[in-house]
């Protein structure tokens, strides 16, 4: 799955899959867009941003969107990145769900299970007061068939591809 | 695969090889209900979905059959740890087979299936005799429902010709076996009462992003030459129909298989990217 991480007029940035190598003039065949992507609520005034076990950078477009909204944002990631001014990095991620009104959480299938499992970590469901989950397992079809990114523990078992990848963290741990 | 030896008669429903046009339509009949496929190409089970979802990437009418992703009398959760991997020439799925049950399914898309404009084959994961014929016995009350291809896993002879027995009745069944499977594996199946008998993914392991084994069905180009390969050799162990695919990208390397002996193609992975490659309209598919 290619996740946009910048997008203007005439313009297309995105991360490299994992596992895979492109060189110039490789020719691709897309399908997309797919899926739904995050709808933060127009009344909520402070962001916060969290990435388990993906790069800071697949929420690039939310940040803009915070940005031009003039939210306040904060963000919360295992590993480094480079952030607008306006931005505040948070060393912990309890205390900064507890400030946010809207949390905007990208995870892979890894982290989303430490989500659930993790002691360390805050119950988001009994803490955050509103959650969305970009959630980005490895897929196959794209078209919701082949059950490749099919959420665990969900009765319906939803595909991040059609269904997702962005849900209501209800929907991911019910 | 190994090639059990029979007898060199006529195939039941099959016109010989070389005596007649290889696209003519193929029909399986039980004498009670027919399953007619105007074309030889059909979907792999799971490639596209539950009722025709992928309508939009595949013009259904070039497909001979619409074949259901694999249903199980239980709802079945997804797999657990990796589900997909990739490695030079293609990719494994783990997927589990997750899926809302066969009832569930009948409820949501059985008028769905009326509404396809081809034949519906309903694809059954198998465990049990009685398991196997409690599902059967449920879809032999829509009538949308054209035949069953029966997911029959790595099972032996013996295992295959039970679960393939409660099956039979109403219903062309066709048999399923991996890719690999021994070919006295396929005859038992067709004894037992199969009207038509199936090569599925063949299996394999790829070592996991946490360095244990991922196990399950493998896809892509670099399953062709086995599949092209066993084609001829199943062509003498049974002497039902036999529908075969396995890394098929381009209509070429189907007419291979027909021209192998294969009396239908299964199409898998080039569904999802170039289905034009192998379907597209000049008749070729079609009787």
């Amino acid at each position: 799955m290619l996740v946009p991480i910048g997008l203007r007029p005439g313009e297309f940035t995105c991360l490299q899959p994992e596992g895979v190598r492109w060189l110039p003039g490789d020719e691709l065949d897309l399908l997309g867009p797919i899926g739904r992507g995050f709808s933060p609520p127009s009344d909520r005034a402070r962001w916060l941003l969290a990435v388990f076990d993906l790069a800071p950078e697949v929420l690039s477009p939310l940040l803009t969107v915070g940005l031009a909204r003039r939210v306040e944002l904060a963000i919360w990631s295992e590993q480094r990145g480079a952030y607008p001014p306006q931005v505040e990095v948070l060393p912990e991620l309890a205390p900064a769900v507890a400030w946010a009104d809207y949390v905007a959480l990208a995870v892979s299938p890894g982290g989303l299970e430490r989500l659930s499992t993790d002691p360390g970590l805050p119950d988001l469901r009994r803490q955050a007061r509103s959650v969305e989950v970009f959630y980005l397992p490895r897929m196959a079809c794209g078209i919701g068939v082949c059950g490749a990114c099919a959420v665990e523990g969900h009765p319906k078992h939803p595909r991040a591809c059609t269904d997702g990848p962005v849900f209501r963290l209800e929907e991911l741990l019910p | 695969m190994k090639a059990a030896s029979v007898p060199a008669e006529p195939r039941p429903n099959v016109p010989a090889h070389g005596t007649e046009a290889p696209y003519a339509s193929l029909e399986l009949s039980t004498g009670k209900r027919d399953l007619v496929l105007s074309s030889r190409w059909v979907n792999a089970a799971g490639f596209l979905g539950l009722a025709g979802e992928a309508r939009e990437l595949v013009d259904l009418a070039q497909l001979g059959a619409f074949v259901t992703s694999p249903l199980s009398l239980q709802p079945r959760s997804p797999a657990r740890g990796p589900r997909l991997l990739h490695f030079p020439g293609g990719f494994l799925l783990h997927t589990g087979h997750p899926n809302p049950g066969l009832g569930a399914a009948v409820r949501r898309h059985a008028a769905a299936w009326a509404d396809l404009p081809i034949p519906v084959i309903v694809h059954l994961l198998l465990r049990t005799p009685d398991e196997a014929a409690e599902m059967v016995a449920l879809l032999e009350s829509i009538d949308a429902c054209a035949g069953l291809e029966l997911g029959l896993g790595e099972v032996d002879a013996d295992q295959a010709a039970r679960l393939v027995a409660a099956c039979t009745g109403e219903m062309p069944v066709i048999a399923q076996l991996p890719l690999g499977t021994p070919g006295t594996v396929f005859a038992a199946a067709a004894e037992a009462g199969a009207q038509a008998v199936s090569v599925g993914a063949p299996r394999g392991a790829l070592r996991g992003p946490g360095g244990g084994r991922v196990h399950g069905r493998l896809y892509g180009p670099a399953v062709f030459p086995f599949a092209l390969q066993a084609v001829a050799a199943l062509r003498d162990c049974v002497r039902v129909p036999v529908f075969i695919g396995g890394g098929v990208y381009n209509r070429q390397q189907a007419h291979a298989l027909i021209e192998g002996g294969a009396d239908g193609v299964i199409l898998d992975g080039v569904l999802w990217t170039e289905a034009e490659r192998v379907l597209a309209n000049d008749g070729a598919g079609a009787a």
